[in-house]
């Protein structure tokens, strides 16, 4: 699956400005970082246990923010991290998690990005909805556009279902990816969902309907190219150098056995298996589809990097080590992305997307939806680790909300996914019953009481459904809501939970940084980042 | 979401059903002299395809949750060491377990759509359906055979059955083990007011049997996970609307 070849001659012209500048730089983020580490109550572990303490954190965080000036230097290296429907109460509640998880405060925790020095809110809403979807979204933040729901990296004035490759052309806006290759800077995309779902595809593909993710996928007659297939004709520079996540069948025949489940096979009709073209068409690549495969990858002698390590998506965190193949973290798979994008003199654009948040959520899971954030807040972290603040600019954010709540008056260090309580103590709803902090405001998790219907699969309708006792809710004084396969309670009856509409946050961090704040469009963010690479026309 | 679905099937798999062998069974009316008595906890379970019928009566409470299911349904179901295919001819409809090394993969297939709803291991995990590949292939959890009272094996026409009967959980067991085939000839279970009967009707050897699945093929197969991100596919609209709604714990 190797191929090899030798290496290209790295670019070694450093001009003897570029390297004093870039001494200087050095030399003052390190004292400034001495001061400012004398100054960061917030990142203690810490918790303050009297108002006096209290008063001295919150007055030492503002003097952090007065000596954090702006980075007005250009950026190098741009990484965007998209949680996949992570809404602020998605970020809070995992924070709390991870904090009770390690046995410390959870309230005082805070994730890796929420340690940023730069905040805002992004408005999610689409051309054409309230409340969007992943491709609008995320095509809004790496083409700078609002576009209607479905969309990948096409204008609004495009039809949901325009089946013409000429038209799609026409329609499509150059993501902040392509425009990074062309000006020969490295790129890449990783993440937890399938590599052709719609948020990483934005960065590569332009299509107006985000199912059309295989050529089995398209309407007969379609011309424009598939998702998956605009990958490896994809047009700019010498094409992505990393693409990392899942979706194995799409890119495989459908005469050909999946390596890790052989009685399943591609979803490609047109007989192509575009895993093979990778490795053919790129100079020093490799194509991985497990764990052992992907730890053997050299980065300093890998150019092009494609792993599938899914059929289809990648597991849930909480589920990896279940999987007999082997799957990288998300972080294994962003230090692996870093290492082998670096390399580029010139600079890099890379998108790392923690992809199931958003689905455990539609499942009504919470356990899952926190523990992939916590897992993309790791990622973050080593991100963090592995570059420099005055030449990476690191956004963190999502692409959209969930209706997912905490709620009630629990006491500090109550446990985030367990029942109400107040001093140990279980509070009581109006029914006389106990119910969970986090609950949703629609989705699977519907209790519904005496209005219950259920399935009839006699005529695949739903008739009214007989409730035994005269409760409302189901008492859940017994029941485990920890568990990692419990369903968190619903309000409205929806077999699938949805998206939510109120802003998400953008956590910003190195140069260009300084520009996220306030409440901005999503777009914005695309232009944020074109201004931090010296784009900005 | 799909909890119905599943405690439908596991219903239909563990709980309830009935066979009436002999009479329409495709097997010798006397014992052949090369008939194999088959360990139930054998890995590999003989290939065979059957057809059963469910009858309940009376409405089923448990937990609190309640299952509206109708009074009569035929169903046909094909087995072999990977796979396991069940479908209700009648609505279009059917189910598919496979087999792949230490993963179980399940389908959900709509016939008149040519579509399918896939769900991954993890899915199956999540919503707390980890069926055992021995319960799926038996129809039936192994567990509850050992916790009922099992009669000594008899011979009709050629055809070893062994019966239990007990109570479990305030739930009054009735089951026929056909041991050449390994499947249930007849499963009663009653409790309250509600009993359900299933028994078999016919069974083959798989590559006898006289009906196929439904090649799926062609199918559009969508990932369980992305239904929540298909709100406006009308096929996803529509199954979604069918689905109603159980809470589990």
């Amino acid at each position: 699956m190797k191929k090899t070849h030798p290496q290209k001659l790295a670019a070694v012209a450093v001009g003897a400005f570029g390297f004093t500048l870039s001494v200087a730089a050095v030399a003052h983020d390190h004292a400034d970082r001495d001061h400012r580490d004398y100054h960061k109550p917030a990142q203690t572990s810490q918790v303050p246990t009297s108002g006096l303490e209290w008063f001295k954190a919150g007055e030492a965080a503002v003097l952090v923010n007065k000596r954090d000036v702006a980075q007005l230097r250009k950026a190098k290296n741009v990484i965007l991290f998209v949680g996949d429907g992570m809404g602020v109460s998605t970020v809070t509640a995992a924070r709390i998690l991870e904090g009770q998880m390690a046995g410390r405060d959870g309230e005082f925790n805070r994730l890796g990005f929420e340690k940023f020095n730069n905040l805002a809110f992004s408005v999610t809403a689409s051309a054409n909805q309230q409340t969007s979807d992943s491709a609008p979204t995320a095509t809004a933040m790496v083409a700078g556009i609002k576009t209607n729901d479905g969309a990948i990296s096409v204008d609004q004035s495009i039809n949901r279902t325009e089946p013409s490759a000429e038209v799609t052309a026409a329609k499509s806006v150059k993501t902040i990816l392509e425009r990074a290759e062309e000006r020969g800077m490295s790129t890449g995309v990783v993440t937890t969902a399938r590599f052709t779902h719609a948020t990483p595809a934005v960065n590569y593909a332009h299509i107006s309907n985000r199912d059309w993710e295989a050529d089995s996928n398209l309407p007969a007659g379609a011309t424009v190219k598939d998702i998956a297939r605009q990958l490896l004709e994809f047009p700019y520079g010498d094409g992505l150098e990393v693409a990392l996540g899942g979706g194995r069948s799409y890119f495989m025949p459908n005469t050909i056995a999946d390596p890790e489940y052989p009685t399943q096979k591609g979803r490609r009709a047109d007989g192509r298996d575009l895993t093979l073209e990778w490795t053919s068409q790129y100079n020093n690549s490799d194509y991985v589809w497990n764990k052992a495969q992907f730890d053997a990858v050299n980065p300093a002698s890998t150019d092009h990097l494609l792993g599938l390590f899914e059929r289809s998506h990648m597991r849930y965190e909480a589920d990896r080590a279940q999987d007999a193949a082997g799957e990288p973290s998300l972080t294994e798979m962003t230090e692996k992305a870093i290492k082998i994008l670096e390399k580029n003199r010139k600079g890099y654009y890379l998108m790392v997307e923690a992809g199931r948040i958003d689905h455990a959520h539609h499942a009504g899971n919470a356990y899952r939806a926190l523990t992939d954030t916590v897992a993309l807040s790791d990622a973050v972290k080593k991100a963090k680790q592995l570059t420099r603040d005055e030449d990476t600019l690191i956004l963190v954010t999502a692409d959209h909300s969930h209706v997912f709540t905490i709620a009630g008056y629990p006491s500090r260090g109550n446990p985030i996914l367990g029942k109400t309580a107040v001093d140990g103590i279980a509070t009581k709803d109006g029914l006389g019953l106990p119910y969970t902090t986090l609950t949703y405001a629609n989705g699977p998790g519907w209790t519904g009481g005496l209005q219950r219907k259920e399935f009839n699969p006699a005529n695949e309708g739903t008739v009214a459904a007989a409730y035994a006792g005269s409760k409302l809710r189901p008492d859940l004084t017994a029941v485990d809501t920890a568990n990692p396969n419990y369903m968190q309670e619903a309000t409205v009856p929806m077999s699938a939970e949805t998206h939510a509409g109120e802003d998400v946050a953008i956590y910003a961090d190195g140069p260009g940084a300084y520009l996220v704040r306030g409440t901005l469009e999503q777009n914005v963010i695309y232009h944020v980042m074109a201004d931090a690479l010296g784009m900005r026309k | 979401m799909f909890n119905t679905i599943f405690k439908f099937l596991s219903k239909l798999f563990a709980l309830g059903l009935l066979i009436v062998l002999a009479a329409c069974s495709h097997v010798p009316a006397k014992q052949a002299a090369n008939t194999q008595i088959i360990d139930l906890s054998a890995a590999n379970l003989p290939a065979v395809a059957a057809e059963f019928v469910t009858t309940r009566t009376g409405e089923e409470h448990e937990h609190d949750e309640h299952q509206a299911l109708p009074a009569k349904v035929s169903w046909r179901f094909w087995r072999d060491s990977q796979q396991i295919t069940i479908e209700r001819p009648q609505l279009g409809l059917g189910e598919l377990w496979q087999r792949d090394g230490q993963e179980l993969i399940h389908r959900k297939l709509y016939h008149q759509d040519q579509r399918a709803i896939e769900f991954q291991a993890g899915d199956l995990r999540m919503l707390d359906i980890t069926p055992s590949w021995q319960k799926l292939a038996l129809l039936l959890d192994s567990q509850l055979l050992d916790k009922l009272t099992a009669e000594e094996i008899e011979w009709t026409d050629g055809i070893p059955t062994r019966e239990y009967q007990g109570k479990v959980a305030d739930t009054k067991w009735h089951v026929v083990m056909r041991l050449d085939v390994a499947l249930p000839a007849l499963i009663e279970r009653e409790h309250g007011e509600f009993s359900e009967r299933t028994e078999l009707l016919n069974a083959y050897p798989l590559k006898a049997a006289p009906w196929q699945p439904t090649p799926v093929n062609g199918y559009d197969v969508i990932d369980f996970a992305d239904l929540g991100d298909k709100e406006s596919d009308p096929f996803v609209i529509k199954v979604q609307a069918q689905m109603g709604h159980e809470h589990h714990h």
